[in-house]
């Protein structure tokens, strides 16, 4: 049997220590390993998004980094942003502009726009669609997620807050 | 009087309003319920090997290095399910279609026509044969 190697990881403000094979994907270990399958596995290769996780506070696939490399880090997943009973800003953005609908591309697409709220000033709606690029959605069409990102972008720079 | 004559009861109450899916809190806090996320206890991973080449003939399956791997359970073959698995004929309303026979995993042949199989003769020499050997590195996970 292959050896492990024990990795230390703090997720949505917990601490987890597990003991791994150093070949488990970071996406499996935190949907089989910790059991939150709120991050969801698309393509397995770096296309889809549906894998996107705060990695530090940066996005990243989850699904091309090992669970080993992000030994020590902050990972924040689609469980840390909000409850069902009380929405995330994004998470609610995106309900009140109807931007999705199966919900399997939404966890990823939410990582995405965190991220690029924090970083870009997102003037036009083509930068959006720029830094929405990296998410595959099959159901909307985009426009009502780019609705949705524009309304954020537009009450961030309301409070002063642009990138 | 009548329910028909009460205008609160007729009126539709979403046709021109924006109406809130019940889904989305929990499909946005990744409280959805996949395939994928369904765990039963017992449950297994697996593993289809797909030909390599269309529409060969299956001359042998050689599955001993796949069942020596490490944590494999078991190997199926078209052979072993063949008793299991009536051969399902997809049809279509498309002029001159030629209905194929389906089989969950293949046997003989990768793919099998029915009229090409019933015609089959040494001019369909050009049909590719092969052997497989199966080796197996994502089989576990």
């Amino acid at each position: 049997m292959t050896d492990t190697v024990t990795v230390t990881v703090t997720v949505n403000g917990r601490e987890y220590r597990a003991e791994v094979e150093p070949r488990l994907l970071l996406a499996d270990f935190l949907r089989e390993t910790l059991d939150l399958t709120g991050t969801h596995v698309g393509c397995e290769h770096g296309v889809c998004g549906a894998c996107t996780i705060l990695l530090n506070g940066d996005s990243a696939r989850s699904c091309l980094t090992f669970a080993v490399q992000a030994d020590g880090s902050e990972i924040t997943t689609v469980e840390g942003l909000g409850s069902e009973g009380a929405l995330g800003p994004v998470q609610q953005a995106f309900q009140d502009h109807h931007a999705l609908q199966c919900g399997f591309c939404t966890s990823g697409m939410l990582m995405t726009v965190t991220d690029m709220l924090q970083k870009y000033p997102l003037v036009t709606d083509d930068e959006i669609r720029e830094a929405l690029s990296g998410n595959i959605c099959r159901c909307t069409g985009y426009e009502h997620i780019v609705r949705a990102v524009r309304a954020l972008v537009d009450a961030r720079d309301a409070a002063g807050e642009t990138p | 009087m009548s329910p028909a004559g009460d205008l609160n009861f007729t009126r539709p109450k979403f046709v021109g309003a924006s109406v809130a899916r019940r889904e989305d809190p929990r499909l946005l806090t990744g409280g959805g319920l996949y395939v994928a996320d369904i765990k039963r206890h017992g449950m297994l991973h697996i593993a289809f090997r797909r030909s390599d080449m269309a529409h060969a003939e299956i001359r042998s399956i050689d599955v001993s290095a796949a069942l020596a791997h490490p944590g494999v359970v078991t190997v199926y073959t078209g052979e072993d399910i063949a008793q299991l698995a009536k051969p399902y004929r997809a049809t279509s309303r498309m002029k001159n279609y030629q209905a194929t026979f389906i089989l969950p995993l293949a046997h003989k042949k990768c793919a099998t026509s029915a009229r090409r199989s019933s015609q089959s003769s040494p001019k369909t020499a050009t049909s590719q044969r092969m052997r497989w050997r199966w080796s197996i590195s994502t089989m576990r996970r």
